[in-house]
């Protein structure tokens, strides 16, 4: 096997995106913001939610002058928290294109942003410099004796999934490419299971492993909307719409529906 | 990139989706005292007849459609049309529909808290019909 196979960039390209990944970064480390999902609820209106299908694992629009990022949640999180920073990218660099075309068209002419938007998603979400240090801290072998529990301290230390931290260590040369095939058999489809009870093992919790499945606008349009209605800008029946699109009702908010109300729509 | 449909072209479209034929909708407008020819329905689908307000009120009714969702914009950036360009299957297609719903109620809600929502600039019903 050759690190082509595993899609891993040539260095130049990477290290050409490793810059733009370390701007975005330090941008958003001054406002005290390091979390993928804070940094983009800052940037964007962000929408989580199940989708009922697993063809989408997310994307980013522009839609009546406001950037929207929605991601998937019923995808493990580790793979939704790559694809939140996937979607930085192109929130970040694409915004002409997104501007012009609503979404990044999936055709040949847009592949290449693509290709950057994954690659930089490893190189924010697993720094460099830091998945070395952290690498040498809590794992410490030889990269031909790389474990599967290794990748799982690893990977839980980074919040990303166990396969997107095991391409990592092989792209750092921090695990031996011979290992891959060995390693990467613990998180493929039917062994659920082991990774489960490896991770806990290991004494970690699973939640980076399974889907969220949370439903998540941020707080202020809800506030938005309670506001909307509580100053009469909207009807009950809007405001209950708009509610139940993330999984709340009126009554969570003490709103008892009027008997009768003028149609304000 | 907006696209606009006629008026006609959107009755036609919720007739033949409520599976009417035009002697069926004549038929229901003269029930409601509103006389109208077939010829005529034709006519003003086809866009070569204007409609009158109340005409346009009495199709409505009975084709069951919002009179405001005449007036709307076709958008050719829906994401829906979008989406269905990567092959998507149609229960993607319908959860993205869902989505974009979900997206623009928000979107409404924040122009209205910040009150930057103003309805839509129209012409009068009656020159609408007249164009």
């Amino acid at each position: 096997m050759r690190k082509k196979d595993l899609n891993l960039p040539e260095e130049p390209f990477r290290l050409e995106v490793k810059e733009l990944a370390e701007t975005v970064r330090t941008i958003y480390a001054r406002k005290g913001l390091s979390d993928i999902f804070d940094i983009l609820s800052e940037a964007a209106l962000l929408i989580r939610k199940p989708l009922v299908t697993d063809e989408l694992s997310g994307f980013t629009t522009y839609i009546d002058e406001e950037f929207i990022v929605f991601l998937n949640s019923r995808f493990t999180l580790g793979h939704e928290r790559f694809t939140g920073a996937h979607e930085l990218y192109h929130l970040t660099y694409n915004a002409d294109i997104l501007k012009r075309e609503t979404i990044i068209p999936d055709d040949e002419k847009y592949k290449s942003e693509d290709e950057k938007a994954n690659i930089f998603a490893a190189e924010l979400l697993m720094p460099e410099d830091y998945v070395k240090e952290v690498f040498y801290k809590i794992v410490n072998v030889d990269k031909d004796s790389v474990l599967p529990r290794h990748i799982i301290r690893m990977h839980n230390f980074f919040k990303v999934s166990y396969k997107a931290m095991l391409k990592r260590l092989i792209q750092l040369d921090l695990c031996s490419l011979d290992r891959y095939d060995e390693l990467v058999e613990i998180c493929a489809r039917g062994n659920e299971e082991l990774l489960k009870s490896l991770t806990r093992q290991e004494g970690y919790d699973i939640d980076l492993i399974v889907p969220s499945k949370v439903t998540y606008v941020p707080r202020e349009y809800i506030e938005f909307i309670r506001t909307n209605y509580e100053r009469g800008n909207i009807s009950y029946k809007n405001m209950k719409n708009c509610l139940e699109f993330i999984g709340f009702s009126p009554k969570t908010f003490g709103y008892q529906e009027p008997l009768e109300e003028e149609f304000l729509e | 990139m907006k696209e606009e449909i006629s008026i006609g072209l959107k009755l036609k479209l919720a007739r033949e989706e409520k599976d009417l034929s035009q002697e069926e909708v004549v038929k229901r407008l003269a029930e409601k005292n509103l006389n109208m020819s077939r010829e005529t329905l034709s006519k003003i689908e086809n866009d070569k007849r204007t409609v009158s307000a109340m005409e346009l009120n009495a199709l409505c009714k009975i084709l069951d459609i919002d009179i405001n969702s005449l007036f709307e914009e076709y958008e050719e950036n829906d994401l829906v049309t979008l989406f269905r360009r990567t092959n998507f299957s149609q229960e993607t297609l319908e959860e993205v529909e869902k989505l974009q719903d979900m997206i623009k109620a928000f979107i409404s809600q924040k122009r209205i808290y910040e009150g930057k929502f103003k309805p839509k600039k129209r012409k009068p019903l009656w020159e609408e019909c007249l164009d």
